[in-house]
Parts: structure tokens; sequence; C-alpha cells
């Protein structure tokens, strides 16, 4: 039997204006909840205590992962360009900030926590799993705990970038900021940077300008700090990724995060500590599982590229790395995969998606949490 | 701070809600922009209007930059045969300006675009 338990609720019946007025107007897909509170799940303080340990294990290993690559100077396996090996690893050098990230587990609540992947870039379902959650928390299951650090430590972390940065400079925010789940990430950041006490403005991708010297807002302004919900693999193939090696923008997420999202970071991670109970085996090399196994793109999001390899099934050799078979648990018909969120370099917290499919995707329904 | 609590305190928000009034203009890759600077404010408002100049940026922005002692016009493409520089506010009435600094826009979002259109 399984320890973490699903339950089924009556949602809200206002459910929708309730998310809208906290920012999230991107609940429904195609006709069907993308936030769904009809279920929930309950998990023991113990349980959490081991997804939080098992958070700050992994992201222990992927920063010791990250300064190896970083030492050894060849970035070739992640298929970044190497004109950027020099200006990543300053970055890293340098200590540039990351804020936040969020590994995809699968953990039942008796097995230890398996990482599947670091979403250390691009991290989504943020404000689901910061906010609205928390505040379905508040009506639904009164007086009860929820593992959910993500919106006070958020605030923390800004604190801090504004110690290392002018207080007076504005933060600007980008994205494809015409994607309302893209605009509603990036518009919570800017949130909680302003109650941290800094200027923020939003302004999409496309509006970025270049002048010549630095990267500028519409007005012509230099941006000195930009956060971005933008993959640095698309920002590295792009007309302007050249002036990212002699501008003055400051990045968050920084440039070293790109080899921490990227999915090379499994087979390297593995190599580094076979065995791990937290790891799966993962391989450059798709000959080193004789049985089925998961077949995932360097550059994948959003379960694109990934897909479960038959026995004897080769499957691609362009860009691709491979990775032991790990089902997801399944509860009422559902896979569950837990986000665990890693802010300010520390376990902050988890969302729950869910699918009637193995592979979590972007329709994936985020489902709250409590502690029972 | 309660060792035992696991959720934050408070989850309090300020700018949200107002997110999708956001409006995406069009913006062809690699488009040229040029604003016109002017040395005083009357000049900039006789090429184009009040509302469309903009004064000498100070540094609680991102930093003034090379013109930051400049009154500005707005942003117009700098190649007029294009399609889109029929809508722009164009390169000034009277040809007042003191000079003007370009940027290039457009070069970011490609992949991005490409991508949530087929997705």
């Amino acid at each position: 039997m399984k320890a973490v338990q699903r339950e089924r609720l009556a949602p809200r019946g206002d459910w929708q204006a309730k998310v809208e007025r906290l920012g999230m107007d991107f609940h429904t897909f195609g006709g069907q909840p993308y936030w769904c509170e009809a279920a929930c799940y309950a998990f023991t303080p113990a349980e959490i205590d081991v997804i939080e340990a098992a958070t700050d294990e992994l992201h222990a290993l992927c920063l010791e992962a990250v300064e190896r690559l970083i030492n050894g100077g060849d970035l070739e396996r992640l298929a970044i360009p190497e004109t950027f090996w020099h200006w990543i690893a300053e970055s890293w050098r340098r200590h540039d900030p990351g804020l936040f990230g969020r590994f995809d587990l699968a953990y039942d609540g008796s097995a230890p926590p398996k990482m599947l992947e670091y979403n250390a870039d691009t991290p989504t379902a943020l404000l689901e799993a910061a906010v609205i959650q928390w505040h379905w928390l508040e009506e639904v299951r009164p007086g009860r705990d929820q593992f959910n650090l993500i919106h006070e430590r958020l605030i923390d972390d800004w604190k801090a970038v504004k110690a290392r940065i002018n207080p007076a400079w504005r933060v600007y925010f980008t994205g494809v900021l015409d994607e309302p789940e893209d605009l509603g990430t990036v518009e919570y950041m800017r949130d909680v940077c302003e109650q941290a006490g800094l200027a923020g403005q939003s302004l999409d991708i496309a509006e970025i300008g270049w002048d010549g010297k630095d990267f500028t807002d519409l007005a012509g302004r230099p941006i000195r700090v930009l956060f971005k919900l933008y993959p640095w693999e698309w920002l590295l193939s792009e007309d302007f990724a050249p002036h990212l090696l002699v501008g003055r923008t400051a990045f968050i997420e920084a440039p070293w995060k790109m080899l921490l999202s990227n999915k090379a970071i499994l087979p390297i991670l593995w190599e580094m500590f076979p065995g791990h109970p937290n790891l799966l085996p993962a391989s450059f090399r798709r000959s080193d599982f004789s049985g089925p196994c998961v077949q995932k793109s360097v550059h994948g999001r959003e379960g694109d590229g990934v897909c479960l390899l038959a026995a004897g099934d080769a499957g691609s050799a362009a860009q691709c790395i491979w990775q032991a078979l790990c089902p997801l648990p399944v509860f009422d018909d559902q896979y569950a995969i837990i986000g665990s969120w890693v802010v300010g370099n520390k376990a902050a917290g988890i969302g729950i998606r869910e699918d009637p499919q193995p592979i979590t995707g972007n329709s994936s329904v985020f489902v709250p949490h409590y502690l029972s | 701070m309660d060792p035992d609590r696991r959720r934050s305190l408070m989850v309090n928000l300020s700018v949200l809600g107002i997110a999708s009034a956001i409006a995406i203009p069009y913006l062809p890759a690699g488009a040229e922009f040029r604003r016109n600077l002017y040395r005083d404010r009357e000049s900039c408002i006789r090429d184009y209007s009040a509302d469309q100049c903009e004064g000498p940026q100070n540094s609680a922005g991102s930093g003034g930059g090379a013109h930051g002692g400049s009154w500005r016009g707005p942003r117009y493409y700098s190649d007029r045969s294009l399609p889109e520089a029929r809508s722009d506010p164009g390169v000034g009435r009277f040809g007042l300006s003191s000079g003007n600094e370009t940027s290039i826009r457009g070069g970011f979002g490609r992949v991005g675009r490409a991508l949530r259109a087929v997705g």
C-alpha cells in the first residue's frame, strides 16, 4: 500500500474566480482544468522530511557536478557551443545568482525519491505551487500545514540580489509574454522582487534591444539585471547570442544554470555518483541498457523529446541521453510526479502534477497537497 | 520562525492581476530603430508632441548611457520603406534633432515563438 494518499474532494464552487484573483488566468486548457482541486495529496511529515532531504542532497550533487564540468572545461557532451564555454565558466566563478529550480521526482512514499530531471533554468508551475495551493490550503484545509516556503524564500532571494547590485537599478522581467502561463510566472517573479524592495519592469523577449554596448529596454535604457523565463539554449541559438559575450547585463538565472537544466547532467551525475539512492542509472549510450529505458533529448522541455523505449528499440542518437525506466506512482489511474522546489539553495516546497499518461507534459494537471 | 512550520507565513501579492493587460507589439527580427535626440524639450515637442517626448534619463533607471542629458523623441523604424514604418511616429516634423540613437530589436524570441506556434 502506498503511504502517500490521494484524496478526492469537491472543488470550491467559484474556484476559477478565486485563482484568477491571484493572477492565475491559465487555470483551464482546452476546456479541462489545469488547476485541479477535485483531488489533493496528503503527505505525512516524515515523507516530507524524506523529500526535503533528497532535494537538498540532489542540489548539492548538482553543484558539485557543475564545479567538475567547469574545471574540466569540456561542455561538448552538453551540446553547448564552444564559443560560450568560457563565458559560462566565468558566471560560475563570479557566483552569479541562481534563484530557483525544480527537481522532478518519482516518489510513492516508500522507496527513496528518484531524480527524473532538474528544471534549473526556466521552471514553471511556480505560481501554482507558491501561491495558488497556499491559498487553497487556507480555505480548504485550514489549520493544516503544507510544504511550501517558496514565496517567502523567493523574497529572501531577491533581497540577497538587492544586496549585490545598485539598489536603484531596475530589474527587468522577460519571456514570451503573450503566453498566459509564462506571463503569470514572470509577473509573479516581478511581484516577489518588488516585495524585496527592487523596482521591476516586464518586457517581452522580442522587445529587448541592443544598442551596440548594452541590451536595452523599449526606452533605450540599459538593462543591467534581467530575469528571463526563456531557456538559455534558445538564447544561445538566436541572433543576439554574440552580444551575450560582451554585454553588461546580469542574467537570472545565471548562465551556469544551463548546465543543470540540460538532460546531459543525468548521465554525468550517474558517472560521478554511481549507485546513489536518489539517482537513476543514466548514460550517453543506449547500449548501456539491455531492457526498456527512457530516451530524453538533452534540450527537451516539459516532456518534449521524452519517449519510452522498449527492449530492442534503438531509439535516436542525436543529442539524446538514456535513463533507466522508473515508472511514476499511480493514484486513481493518475501518474503523479513531484516537483520539488529549490529556492536559495535549499529545498523550499513541492507541487504535484498528474496525468493519465506516464509522461508528464505541458497539459498535466496541477493538484494541491497538504500535510496529514 | 516556528521550526515546525513548513509553509510561508503570508502569501501576499502586489502587482499580479494586471498581467493580462500587456500587449505585445509585432517586431520583425533584427529590426533597427532610431530615437531622435534633442537639446531641449521645446525642439522635441515641435518635432513630435509633449506626450511623445521623454526627458533626460537619470540614474534611478538603469543608468543614463551616452546621451543621458538629452530629450528623446519616440522610437521609429530606421528603414522607412518597411510596411510597419507607416504606423510609427516617423522621423519628426521639422528635423530639429541634434542626433539620434539606434538600437536593434527582435534578436531574441525567435525560437520561443516558433515552438509555441506549433505546440
